[in-house]
């Protein structure tokens, strides 16, 4: 599903990232790591938000050959998400269903999934850090992505909504073989999970850890 | 302590932040003032003193002049409070809200002083009218023009202590972009609801400098090299708000970057922003074509405005560097403008500037670090 070939990133004369040669396959991916490992950093490189050496295939898709189909692709969820706070929820969640070619059905769905519906109409700035939350989760899984990357998803997150974002995640995998690399400093409820796998960044380098079948 | 502390987090920023803009300005008011070879008993440094003692006349002598700088003024004063206004209201920012423990008339001082400092300019220039008024014996209308800064900066500071007391939600949007929103229309909202003072400015500035100067050309007189550089002040004025926008786009619009659009794409989006900035000119100079100017020198204006814009789009691509060095950068382009005008080679230099600017942007786009 995702395959780095000489990747690496460097801030300045700071490596921060390499990774001579990795496969994953299709599979939910809790990536952990001290703070300041690189998570978010890899998160963004294979979002294509941040330039590297190397590259990255997602599904043979090369993200340097193929940038428009390689972002079809993947999609991505900050950490903590910062919109115009003038732009309305619904104008956020137009622009993303035609940039990816959603349909209605999906976009509304969604909307209801993540109850957002209520406030969508009105402006991002009267937003709580967690209805932005709520907005960036919608918008990462319009589309048909076969891998969503969600960067500390549970951060700012009610309780009410984190069974419904492992649900949605689970039926995802399951039904559309989509593929998840989540990364989060609080435990993920691995039974909520189906087959989550492990992956840690420890110096600049990334390791499968484990499976959890 | 404090008043330190307000001093380097909002009237140092403010300055550094608008120097390019207040350079910009000191150059239209005392740059860009050429005397005439024969026309002026004046010369040097006297001819510029007797250009602002004939223009402060005018402002003491004539309602409307009068009422148009007061309005200038006003709007700058407008401007510094927003800023400090928008500054409090930032999350890293939010310990100013402490102040509040302060007794109303400290914190009121306070504020009325950060005012003052940013309306400095208009306070040392209101002393110069003050004095030509003194010395007419106008002294109603210099005693005005002293006191109308001041009561602006009471205004102000009475606004930001309202500010830091009742902390205002954004309201709703200015002009609703539509449920099937294209990516231009994200930047000129963000014109239209945060930068509204910039633009107008920028635009009425450049508006009144293209009308004013393509109306003295004349059949006999009829040398566009003038013309050109003044538009090419009046596009590097844009720069600020180039730099604004991309700024932006780096703190809010990021994701754009991740979504899956064409390279082509990108670039006809910004394309159709910095077209569409630059409407107002092109009714001015249509306007004035063909009375004033021919199509052709019309075309070549507008096609040497916006490539600059372009350019000034793309170079912002390789890195966002800090305003100061970008402003140096756009000083630089400016200059080779100018070699290009007094060569006569203006349309290959748009071209070349249009060609440089879609090459940048296509090699440069994926590439920098956010």
């Amino acid at each position: 599903m995702l395959t780095f070939t000489s990747t690496t990133k460097s801030y300045g004369k700071r490596e921060i990232l390499s990774i001579p040669s990795l496969q994953l396959d299709a599979g939910i991916y809790w990536l952990q790591g001290a703070n300041g490992s690189g998570k978010t950093t890899l998160l963004r490189m294979i979002a294509g938000l941040l330039p590297f050496r190397g590259d990255i295939h997602c599904n043979d898709l090369s993200q340097r050959k193929e940038p428009v189909a390689y972002r079809r692709s993947v999609s991505w969820a900050d950490a903590e998400p910062l919109y115009p706070d003038f732009l309305k929820g619904q104008d956020l969640v137009a622009f993303y269903q035609e940039v990816r070619k959603a349909s209605t059905e999906q976009v509304n769905s969604l909307t209801e999934i993540f109850q957002v519906r209520s406030y969508l109409a009105a402006p991002i700035g009267t937003y709580s850090s967690g209805m932005v939350k709520r907005l960036s989760l919608v918008l990462a899984f319009i589309g048909r992505p076969s891998l969503i990357m969600l960067d500390e998803p549970l951060v700012t997150l009610d309780k009410d909504c984190i069974p419904v974002l492992y649900q949605l995640i689970g039926h995802s995998y399951r039904e559309q073989n989509t593929s998840f690399l989540i990364s989060s400093h609080q435990d993920l409820a691995r039974s909520s999970l189906p087959e989550e796998k492990i992956l840690s960044v420890h110096n600049g380098s990334i390791q499968l850890l484990t499976h959890n079948s | 302590m404090i008043f330190r502390i307000l001093l380097t987090t909002f009237v140092r920023r403010f300055y550094r932040q608008n120097a390019g803009q207040l350079i910009f300005i000191f150059i239209l008011f005392f740059g860009a003032v050429g005397e005439l070879e024969g026309e002026s008993k004046y010369t040097g440094p006297l001819f510029q003193l007797h250009y602002q003692y004939q223009l402060i006349l005018g402002m003491l002598s004539s309602g409307i002049f009068m009422g148009v700088v007061g309005l200038a003024w006003f709007a700058y004063a407008e401007k510094c409070t927003r800023f400090v206004g928008a500054a409090l209201q930032q999350k890293d920012h939010t310990c100013f809200y402490i102040l509040n423990a302060l007794p109303r008339r400290r914190l009121f001082t306070l504020f009325f002083r950060v005012q003052i400092l940013l309306l400095l300019p208009l306070i040392i220039y209101s002393f110069a009218v003050l004095g030509v008024a003194i010395y007419k014996g106008w002294f109603l209308a210099g005693i005005g023009f002293i006191i109308y800064p001041i009561a602006l900066c009471a205004m102000g500071a009475a606004r930001l202590l309202y500010r830091l007391a009742t902390p205002a939600g954004p309201s709703t949007v200015f002009l609703h972009p539509g449920a099937r929103t294209a990516y231009w229309k994200f930047f000129l909202l963000y014109a239209l609801r945060h930068q509204r003072i910039v633009f107008a400015g920028i635009k009425v500035i450049s508006c009144g400098i293209l009308f004013c100067s393509i109306r003295t050309l004349t059949t006999e007189y009829y040398d566009l090299r003038m013309i050109f550089l003044l538009f090419g002040i009046v596009i590097f004025g844009h720069s600020v708000l180039i730099y604004r926008f991309r700024e932006w786009e780096e703190s809010m619009l990021h994701f754009y970057r991740g979504l899956p659009v064409s390279l082509t794409r990108r670039l006809g989006q910004y394309a159709l922003l910095y077209a569409i900035i630059l409407i107002p000119e092109m009714i001015v100079i249509g306007g004035l074509t063909p009375a004033w100017i021919h199509w052709p020198d019309t075309l070549r204006l507008l096609l040497s405005g916006y490539s600059l814009l372009l350019l000034q789009n793309s170079l912002l691509f390789i890195a966002l560097i800090p305003m100061r060095s970008f402003l140096k950068m756009t000083l630089g382009l400016f200059l080779l403008l100018y070699l290009a005008v007094m060569a006569g080679w203006l349309a290959a230099f748009s071209g070349l500037v249009l060609a440089t600017a879609f090459l940048l942007f296509y090699r440069t786009y994926y590439r920098y670090n956010s």
